[in-house]
Parts: C-alpha cells; sequence; structure tokens
C-alpha cells in the first residue's frame, strides 16, 4: 500500500499544468468524437492519446516506434498512403464521370490552401511551416500528414489535430460561409440530374490515366494520388471484390485504428502547447472559409456566361473541398432547405469526389512551388 | 519558374515568404491545379467519348 503511495505522490510530483491543460484537450476531442459524433474515427483516438501522451514519467516508446513506422518518411508514410488504398476503394467516382465538368469546381475550391499560404506568411511562419499549414485547406487528412511530414515542419500534431477538427466541422464551417456569397434566388437553382452511362472500360481506364497525368504535371503527388487511384481500380475492375472489400473495410480500419493514436505522438505538452498552434487553428479555419468561398466564387463566374436555363446552383462549388461525403451532404440539405424540390446530391457528389482528386495534386503543386521559392 | 518541375534536390530557404512570392504562389499553385484538372476533364470526355455504349 505504501508503494501504491510513493507512486502515486512521484507521479504527482512530475505533473504540471501544461499536462493538465492537455488532458483537458483530450476530454474535449473525446467529447466531440462521442457526444457530437465529429469524425470519432480519428478525434478519439487523438484525444486519448493527447491524454496518453501527457502522463509524467511514463515510458510510451511503443507510440514513438509506431509514429516511427506510420508516419515518419523512414517507411515512406506508411499509414496515410495505406489508407488511400481504402479511400479509393470506397469511392464510387461514377458521379463525376457522368458529368466531368463538374471537377472544375474541385480545383476551384482549393483557393483557400494558397491563400492559407499567404496569411500564414504574414504570421510570420517560415515557408516550410506556411506551406504545411496551409495543406490543412486540403480538408484531407492524409494529403495534410503527407505534406507536412514531407516538407519537415514542427507542426504536424497541430495541423493534424486542425485538419481531423475542421473536416468534422464542415457543417458547422461552410452553411454560413455559403449564405454569405449566395443570393436565395442562387441557392434555389435547380440543376436537373441527367446521368449519362459511363462504360466499365472507363471506370476502369479513369484511376490509370488520372495517375499518368499527375504523375507527368504534379509528381510529388503521384505517390497519393497513386495509392489512392489503385484502391479505385481494386474496386472497378470487378475481379477483386473480396480485396476490394478487404480494403474498404479491414484495411482502412485498421490504419485508421493506428493513425490517431501514432498522430498523438507528438502531442507532448511541450511540442503541442504554444502560441503557434492557437494561430494554426485560425488558420485552419481561414483555409476551409476560402475554399468553400473559391468554389462558389468560379460558380458565380460561369454563371455569367451560361444560359438562363443552364445557370449552375453556385452552392455547389462549395462542395469541391475534400472532405468527403460530408461537404456533399452539407450543400445538398441546404438546396433542400430553400426548396424541398431541389435536389442537388448528384451534383455535390461529382464535385466533392472532384475535390479528393484536386486536393491530392494540391498538395504535390505546393511541394513543387515551395522548393522554387528563392 | 516551372511548378510541375521536381526539384528535390533543392533546399526550401529557411526565412518567411515575402508578399510578393506568396502571391505569387496562390496564383501559380491554384493556376497549376486548373490546368491539370482541365487537361483530365478532356481526357476524360474524351474517355467517355471513345467508350460510350452509343
Amino acid at each position: 500500500m505504501a508503494s501504491l503511495f510513493d507512486n502515486f505522490a512521484y507521479m504527482m510530483e512530475g505533473t504540471n499544468w501544461q499536462m493538465m491543460v492537455m488532458w483537458l484537450i483530450g476530454g474535449v476531442l473525446i467529447t466531440l468524437a462521442i457526444a457530437k459524433d465529429m469524425e470519432p474515427t480519428l478525434l478519439l483516438p487523438i484525444g486519448f492519446g493527447a491524454i496518453l501522451m501527457n502522463l509524467p514519467n511514463v515510458d510510451l516508446h511503443i507510440i514513438d516506434v509506431l509514429f516511427e513506422i506510420g508516419i515518419s518518411d523512414t517507411f515512406g508514410e506508411l499509414f496515410p498512403l495505406v489508407l488511400f488504398i481504402g479511400i479509393g476503394a470506397m469511392i464510387d467516382f461514377g458521379p463525376l464521370l457522368s458529368n466531368p465538368k463538374l471537377m472544375i469546381f474541385g480545383a476551384a475550391a482549393q483557393f483557400g490552401i494558397f491563400f492559407t499560404f499567404f496569411m500564414a506568411s504574414l504570421c510570420g511562419f517560415d515557408i516550410i511551416d506556411a506551406a504545411s499549414i496551409s495543406i490543412i485547406g486540403a480538408a484531407d487528412g492524409p494529403t495534410s500528414i503527407i505534406v507536412a511530414q514531407e516538407l519537415g515542419t514542427k507542426y504536424l500534431p497541430a495541423i493534424m489535430v486542425a485538419a481531423y477538427s475542421y473536416m468534422a466541422l464542415v457543417p458547422i464551417v461552410q452553411p454560413p460561409v455559403v449564405k454569405l456569397l449566395t443570393t436565395k434566388k442562387e441557392r434555389m437553382i435547380r440543376m436537373p440530374y441527367e446521368p449519362k452511362e459511363v462504360s466499365k472500360t472507363t471506370r476502369i481506364l479513369f484511376p490509370i490515366v488520372i495517375t499518368i497525368i499527375t504523375g507527368l504535371f504534379a509528381p510529388k503527388a503521384v505517390s497519393l494520388i497513386g495509392f489512392l487511384m489503385f484502391g479505385n481500380l481494386i474496386r472497378e475492375c470487378g475481379v477483386l471484390n473480396s480485396l476490394s472489400e478487404t480494403a474498404q473495410k479491414v484495411l482502412a480500419n485498421l490504419i485508421t485504428l493506428f493513425l490517431g493514436i501514432t498522430i498523438a505522438a507528438r502531442m507532448g505538452y511541450k511540442e503541442f502547447l504554444n502560441l503557434e498552434t492557437l494561430l494554426i487553428m485560425g488558420l485552419g479555419l481561414v483555409a476551409f472559409i476560402f475554399d468553400t468561398a473559391g468554389g462558389i466564387m468560379i460558380a458565380k463566374l460561369f454563371n455569367l456566361f451560361l444560359p438562363k436555363d443552364k445557370k449552375l446552383n453556385p452552392m455547389i462549388g462549395a462542395a469541391g473541398i475534400s472532405a468527403f461525403p460530408m461537404s456533399s451532404r452539407v450543400i445538398h440539405k441546404m438546396g433542400l432547405q430553400e426548396d424541398p424540390q431541389n435536389f442537388l446530391l448528384m451534383h455535390t457528389i461529382g464535385v466533392n469526389v472532384s475535390g479528393q482528386i484536386a486536393s491530392v495534386i494540391a498538395g504535390g503543386i505546393i511541394m513543387s512551388l515551395v522548393y522554387q521559392i528563392g | 519558374m516551372n511548378p510541375f518541375v521536381l526539384l528535390s534536390e533543392t533546399a526550401i530557404p529557411e526565412r518567411q515568404a515575402t508578399i510578393s512570392e506568396a502571391l505569387q504562389l496562390i496564383g501559380e499553385g491554384w493556376g497549376s491545379i486548373f490546368i491539370v484538372i482541365v487537361f483530365m476533364i478532356c481526357v476524360i470526355m474524351g474517355l467517355n467519348k471513345v467508350f460510350s455504349k452509343n
């Protein structure tokens, strides 16, 4: 009994207020995950890890080992890349292939990434950190991890937490921006869905062609897009159904299980509790707001040139962020709120999956561009 | 400056970007994505045309 109290006294001696703040942050993340169902697969393990990593005098070498294996470049950022196989296997690119012009909004909604680089630079972050922070605007966890890790920023944990938190907060962040930038009349524009049949050959060639184009134009994004498209090829080829199911469920779940707790390996209070973390959270919000704005404004620009009966509902541009399928659902619901007969879902899904591709390419492009500064 | 060139051998300068560099990155970065995506759109439309069942 005496040794138990000795242990307690020893542990309490090593505890400080910063650790307690991290326990609180961990608690908030766990609460958001459970009570609000916000990205629970990641926020819960990250929250628990934040508590775990901030216990005094505890040796958690195993989590550092997981970080080395799964996230550091020692093994080529294994976890996020393998997770992309699962994500690729989950995505049906059919709505996009049926109306490929929608892809333009995927590109438009990456504006927040580049604008955030500008803002982060104004806030005093150096080029590496500004580029890493800006990728929160990709609205895609694996892309954010890989870009931040490849660039070697010291703010990886804050970037991860910001990226996943804002992905979870899409239903709160996007609607006010959409309402601010569109009129009620624009939000009520109906877009009839006239799907064109997509052949199986096109579905199979799509992942191969996208990988080749990305490899030629944005080589730094090829590992990400390659794994995403590999997953999709497994799905679409029709002869690997068992592998496709494994990738979608077992593989994705297994990696997700380790990813959250591994991210927390860099959530020690010394690395996490500082003014920069708060700034990064703020810049993450800027990224999501300007992503949304970029998509909407390009849709509005197109409307200037489109005939009256072909006008686009500019809200669909906002679905061009990568947060899939959250963003497409949010915009679809907003359309229904304005007009219960306005079904935008298939359009928003097409735009949303384009955002998946465009955000990865944006990650590759920003990695190339920062090397060329100076 | 060519945004598509792989420059892995070059080191990223350890300094803040100037306002003009950051603005240039906005233009080149966003512009580059549009170029790649428009190219992809054209290829997909081509695939749809070649392999359509009609």
